[in-house]
């Protein structure tokens, strides 16, 4: 099936865990890898997006030591549960290896492998598990909002 | 999840799209609205793409379920804004000055949008969030027309641009290195909430599941920040006025248990003030006593209380370099501070009961003319005709409107004749 393009205007904004298109492009991503393990054909365009996201979210600017890199905790706390959920390594124990996972997960993404049914699989996982991630994570969020005393 | 939520899923999204075609018909006085709806059309239309996909992967299809879902459940909100940018009650004669504004910052391409909301609360859309590239500036329904409220905009203007330059990754290494250095200096506190990472002192950054336990208070911290930060590009623009408007709407709430998401109130009104000062600004007198301290978590709370105490300690550690940082991107983009001559100047206007003319033209003249009215405000008897002061409010309200028209004609017309736009 053909994945709908996204607009120009909002595609060439980059992404954050607040862009309302995030949820939506990670379950595109995870449809691109459903498709392509059915043996339909798929452009991966979400899964390219989903990989840039990864990649800026987790990149290392030259000459930083792993130790003094500046991650944003909310995102390493979304895509680090998602790792664990997904096992795609086993549980996760440190934020280093949610660091080298998570860039480890964008290269694939960035260069899918011809016709690898397994990654395909194991990708999807972790698109499925992202996305319950990212959503429970905003709902959390959600909760800390006021609400009328009123309202029930 | 079965189809049958499947097929719940797509009609409420089916039912978004006919809704937003409808709002569509709707007269908007702006482009902006239509624009906004086009955005959720777009990314309604891509949800129930997803929905219609066919999948034997039943988590591939739940997924596409939940996020269909989360965004019906938030959108809602949006789409009632975007209705209620038609409703007249709106200070339309502000849109002209404010997008400028927004633009002159933002950048050419921002768009805004400003409505009013039924619900009578400081707390408004992080329009970023919401619809990337927009403004969404919003008051309570019944103070939509009041233009005294206008520097509040400035805030909420503030958020788009701590999202555009960065500023959350400019100082979130800051704000963790002050948490974790709190959390060591307190570790015995810490310890009796979590007893089971008691002999792991070492691995409070490095272990990912550590990291989890304190990550609400780093997450507060930024909020907090971002909301300090917002506090001083709206004084930054707007002088005292903002502080007038942010007393008038925020002083009065005085009961209750604060936000998380946000500064104490008495801690937010010290770090106006003491931005105010260094930005050459004069607070009103006895401002902080204005306002009053909300309730702390309860004490049962114990773990939120002491995330909250450590959010906070983080956030006081930034609060200057955040002032310093606003006045350094509004100054870059040529915004220059209200001028005391002018906003006496727009003041005797007021008080002659007439409109004022020929302020500058640059976007310092909306803060002149706001400064005016809430220096009027704040004066009494300040038409000295008993008639007139009794409806003190009312007339300068009509006042400030008609004058920031007159603002926004004499602008165009400048920019008309000005060569270099030609």
């Amino acid at each position: 099936m053909p994945v709908a393009a996204l607009n120009a205007t909002t595609q060439s904004r980059p992404l954050r865990t607040s862009d309302p298109r995030l949820p939506l492009i990670i379950t595109k991503a995870a449809i691109e890898f459903d498709n392509a393990d059915q043996g339909r054909q798929s452009g991966f365009t979400a899964a390219k997006q989903l990989a840039e996201f990864l990649r800026a979210s987790f990149e290392q600017p030259a000459a930083t030591p792993p130790e003094k890199m500046s991650l944003d905790v909310g995102t390493v706390g979304i895509v680090g549960r998602a790792l664990d959920e997904s096992a795609w390594k086993g549980p996760i124990k440190n934020v280093s290896e949610v660091v080298d996972q998570a860039r480890e997960i964008a290269d694939s993404m960035g260069n899918i492998p011809p016709a690898n049914g397994n990654s395909y699989v194991r990708l999807r996982a972790f698109c499925v598990a992202l996305g319950n991630s990212l959503l429970a994570y905003r709902e959390s969020l959600r909760e800390s909002r006021p609400t009328s005393p009123y309202r029930r | 999840m079965d189809s049958f939520v499947l097929r719940s899923v797509r009609a409420q999204v089916e039912a978004v799209l006919a809704e937003i075609e409808r709002l569509k018909g709707s007269e908007f006085p702006y482009l902006h609205s239509e624009e906004a709806l086009n955005e959720l059309y777009d990314l309604f239309s891509n949800h129930l793409s997803n929905l219609s996909y066919e999948s034997k992967d039943q988590p591939t299809v739940d997924l596409a379920c939940n996020a269909a879902f989360a965004s019906v459940r938030d959108s809602l909100d949006i789409l009632g804004f975007i209705l209620r940018s038609t409703n007249v009650r709106n200070a339309f004669e502000v849109y002209g000055p404010l997008l400028r504004l927004a633009r002159k910052i933002l950048g050419s391409e921002t768009k805004l949008l400003i409505s009013s909301e039924w619900y009578f609360s400081p707390f408004t859309y992080i329009g970023y969030q919401a619809l990337p590239g927009f403004v969404l500036i919003g008051l309570p329904a019944t103070e939509s027309s009041n233009p005294f409220l206008v520097p509040l905009a400035g805030h909420e203007l503030g958020h788009s641009v701590w999202n555009e330059f960065h500023y959350g990754a400019r100082i979130r290494q800051s704000i963790e290195d002050k948490i974790l250095d709190e959390i060591n200096k307190r570790w015995s506190e810490y310890s009796a909430i979590h007893p089971e990472y008691m002999d792991k002192q070492s691995d409070l950054n490095a272990d990912f599941w550590m990291q989890q336990t304190w990550k609400p208070a780093w997450a507060w911290a930024m909020r907090q920040s971002e909301e300090l930060f917002c506090d001083f590009i709206g004084l930054r623009i707007f002088g005292e006025a903002y502080l007038y408007a942010f007393a008038y709407l925020l002083a009065p709430w005085k009961k209750g248990e604060r936000q998380c998401d946000y500064p104490n109130m008495l801690a937010r009104a010290n770090a106006l003030a003491e931005a105010a000062k260094a930005y050459g600004l004069k607070p009103p007198e006895d401002y902080i006593r204005m306002f009053q301290d909300l309730d702390e978590p309860q004490e049962v709370q114990k773990q939120t209380r002491f995330l909250l105490s450590i959010a906070d300690s983080a956030r006081k550690e930034v609060c200057n370099d955040l002032a310093s940082k606003a006045n350094e991107v509004v100054t870059t983009h040529g915004i220059p501070h209200r001028n005391v001559d002018e906003v006496n100047r727009c003041n005797k206007a007021f008080n002659l009961m007439v409109p004022v003319q020929h302020t500058s033209q640059s976007i310092e003249g909306l803060a002149n003319i706001l400064n005016a009215a809430w220096k009027a405000w704040e004066t009494s008897d300040f038409f000295g005709v008993r008639e007139y002061d009794e409806r003190k409010q009312a007339n300068l309200k009509e006042l400030v409107l008609k004058s920031i028209e007159v603002f926004e004609i004499e602008s165009k017309i400048a920019k008309r004749n000005d060569p270099k736009c030609q």
